[in-house]
């Protein structure tokens, strides 16, 4: 196993795409699970899903946007490079049936959770239609393979900046009226996905999610990427990471996703901080 | 007689880094203390190590100053001798009882100057004949590790696989660095990858590899160590709130990468914690957590100080280190502001009662005292990871949570075996090593009685 970057490409603002050969996961790997990525020896562990698989040459994608101080380490590293550790496939692989029409809605870096699902869609014998949905047009990722893996594709930018202008709801709401939709599917930020669970339980339309939570281990052991869905508490490494939509408590899966970006560069970290880390390193 | 305690680091300078507070005996001082250590046990009670190590023994070779000997000694039962120097729980140090009175002495910190100075520094690689027949070990931990060791010496081909990306399970990812340093870890799985043991990480079995293609690949018996991590379900009241964090993440964390900890855990973290548990689990995580800045730490439990099931050294390092103590409280519930942050923590008292002639720790009725807090870490009750069914689906949990297993062979079907905190209640790292001992000498039966 060698975990070596075999491509990388900037597919968008701080949007970074790296073709890393792990071949076991390669061919493990079902659409909705994720693998767990260490860049390097002393870094964090990040959950990234795996956007696309090449068997032949034992390759996964690894689609990522550049936030945090561990995918800023992940983002810069090169061609030929080495990641320190990849594990996986984890997360539950959920079954995917005939529906009729289905809608595969992405904001921003969610294409990258989107995309398997949407071809899975379309080999299980659906009708899929993919919302594309980002604030400019340098953050939609993933156009050509959402237009391969979709009957019918919207785009959506909250500036005009490319094809229609407005946010991703209303552009659904447009499709819905369109057509007979079956299943809403959706990946994004926290308000988009509630906003998403109100709509379609009004129309009584099934919605599935898939949630980003803090994640430290990806196998049941640290407890951190707990949600709740049914009254109880589920962890999104095992049970997840799709959740029925109408069944999920946003406001507890907000608090959930909010601290991951409490983290900060340590070169950003108030000033106390670093004199006493620096101080533990002269020690 | 009085035992020379052990050296440690300046505890304002410790409570700054991450390296290991015990320092270790020098020679001289070793010596001494081998001279001073009972001959014999009392007539009765002979020190039992759970994994019979002849701790009169090696003493003896100390004492004549024979370190490389004291050490051989050790191997010959411990495969791991200077972790367990370290972080044993020490159960023999309580069989010390002459003429009625417990005598103090400190096994653990001789057995790790044996570890630590008698360790060959040149380490021949034995020519072992490895001709035998193909053993996966999934779980590289203390159980895995020794009965990986176990099964090399006896010439089958062990491969231990792993699901993290560094070797040593538990050990690395559940034991804090300020206790067992990682360059020692590391040494002795050099030492036990000397032995003739293949090591996979970054593969999680049954998930990267399942168990059919390593049955395709040849592996004859597989030994299932996969330790106990699953967080039990966070079901007491206000236990799901934000700032109820479990005790193995801030462990996993810390394992990984201590600049990432101070880094994540600094902000994360409130300024008063509580820690609820009575095991080190919990009191590694109190000591981790008053390393950070401006961190005031408590550590409640429903025992008294004396019973909690850390070795007394640690429990002492660690007032030292002002982690506070709040001893006969048993957790009832987180309680919550209006605006859903933990503000504290509902404890009942315990007092001894008088229980059919006995007497025991009970809960007081109506005691109940209200711990402030603005951070709680739990490190109740953990089971086997959900994950065990995908590996096989023979896999059966009893009523606790244990991996059920034949207790007379240690299989859980056919050709499968498991050890270690898995199949068992019983805490300390020093238990799930004699598990992974005993579960390859069935192993070892179930193979050459096979062929």
């Amino acid at each position: 196993m060698e975990f070596q970057i075999i491509n990388k490409q900037i597919i968008g603002r701080d949007i970074k795409r790296l073709d890393v050969r792990a071949e076991a996961i390669a061919h493990k790997v079902l659409p909705g699970q994720f693998v767990m990525v260490a860049p390097e020896e002393n870094s964090k562990w990040i959950p990234l899903s795996v956007a696309e698989t090449d068997l032949r040459r034992g390759l996964i994608s690894l689609i990522f946007q550049e936030k945090g101080h561990t995918t800023q380490v992940l983002g810069k590293l090169g061609i030929h490079e080495k990641l320190f550790s990849v594990t996986g496939p984890f997360g539950k692989a959920p079954e995917i049936r005939q529906l009729g029409v289905v809608v595969c809605l992405a904001t921003g870096v969610g294409a990258a959770q989107i995309l398997p699902m949407a071809k899975a869609y379309k080999k299980a014998g659906n009708k899929v239609i993919g919302i594309l949905s980002a604030p400019t047009k340098k953050e939609i990722i993933l156009e050509p393979q959402m237009r391969i893996a979709c009957h019918r594709i919207f785009i959506a930018t909250d500036d005009g900046s490319y094809q229609r202008k407005g946010a991703a709801i209303e552009t659904l709401r447009e499709a819905l009226d369109q057509e007979d939709v079956h299943l809403v599917y959706d990946v994004g930020p926290v308000d988009v996905m509630r906003e998403i669970a109100h709509f379609t339980k009004e129309r009584r339309i099934p919605n599935l999610i898939q949630v980003q939570t803090l994640m430290s281990c990806g196998r049941g052991i640290c407890g951190s990427c707990r949600v709740k869905a049914k009254h109880s508490i589920q962890l999104s490494c095992e049970e997840g990471p799709e959740f029925d939509g109408h069944t999920i408590d946003f406001d507890y899966l907000k608090q959930r996703m909010g601290h991951r970006h409490e983290e900060r560069p340590l070169e950003q970290a108030d000033e106390g901080i670093r004199g006493f880390w620096k101080q533990m390193m002269k020690e | 007689m009085k035992t020379t305690p052990i050296p440690v680091q300046n505890c304002e300078k410790r409570l700054k880094n991450f390296s290991e507070v015990e320092l270790g005996f020098s020679k001289k001082i070793a010596v001494d203390e081998a001279r001073l250590f009972p001959q014999s046990s009392s007539p009765g009670r002979q020190p039992r190590c759970p994994l019979g190590i002849d701790i009169l023994g090696f003493v003896r070779c100390l004492r004549e100053g024979e370190i490389s000997a004291a050490y051989d000694k050790i191997r010959e039962k411990n495969e791991l001798p200077g972790v367990c120097g370290r972080v044993c729980s020490a159960p023999c140090e309580e069989d010390f009882i002459i003429g009625g009175k417990q005598m103090e002495v400190d096994v653990r910190a001789l057995e790790r100057f044996a570890a630590d100075h008698g360790r060959p520094r040149l380490f021949r690689r034995k020519q072992y004949e490895q001709q035998g027949a193909m053993v996966a070990v999934v779980g590289s931990g203390p159980a895995g590790l020794s009965a990986a060791a176990c099964l090399a010496r006896s010439g089958f081909r062990v491969t231990v696989f792993e699901s993290l990306p560094q070797l040593g399970g538990m050990l690395r990812y559940g034991v804090a660095g300020f206790r067992l340093s990682k360059d020692i870890l590391n040494a002795e799985i050099e030492m036990i990858r000397d032995l003739g043991v293949q090591f996979q990480a970054n593969c999680c079995i049954g998930r990267t590899v399942t168990l059919e293609e390593l049955y395709q690949q040849g592996f004859a018996a597989v030994l299932l160590a996969v330790g106990r991590q699953y967080p039990a379900p966070l079901k007491d009241q206000g236990t799901d709130a934000h700032h109820v964090i479990c005790a193995s993440e801030v462990l996993l964390k810390l394992g990984a990468s201590e600049e990432n900890f101070i880094r994540e855990f600094q902000h994360r973290l409130g300024h008063t914690i509580v820690v609820i548990g009575d095991h080190e689990l919990a009191l590694d995580c109190a000591r981790a957590c008053r390393r950070l800045k401006d961190k005031k730490v408590k550590l409640v439990f429903a025992r008294t100080e004396e019973d909690l099931l850390c070795h007394r050294n640690e429990i002492e390092q660690a007032k030292a280190e002002g982690v506070e103590f709040e001893a006969m409280m048993h957790f009832q519930k987180v309680c919550l502001s209006d605006d859903g942050d933990v503000c504290g923590i509902q404890c009942g008292r315990m007092d001894y009662a008088d229980q059919d002639g006995q007497w025991r720790l009970m809960p007081v009725p109506d005691s109940q005292v209200v711990v402030e807090a603005d951070t709680v870490i739990m490190t109740r009750g953990q089971t086997v990871n959900q994950d065990i069914f995908k590996i096989s689906s023979f896999a059966k949990l009893t009523r606790e949570g244990f991996l059920a297993v034949d207790p007379e062979t240690s299989r859980v079907h056919d050709n499968i075996f498991a050890a270690g905190h898995a199949v068992m209640a019983q805490d300390g790292i020093v238990y799930a090593m004699r598990s992974g001992v005993h579960a390859a000498e069935k192993i070892i039966e179930f193979l050459s009685g096979g062929s």
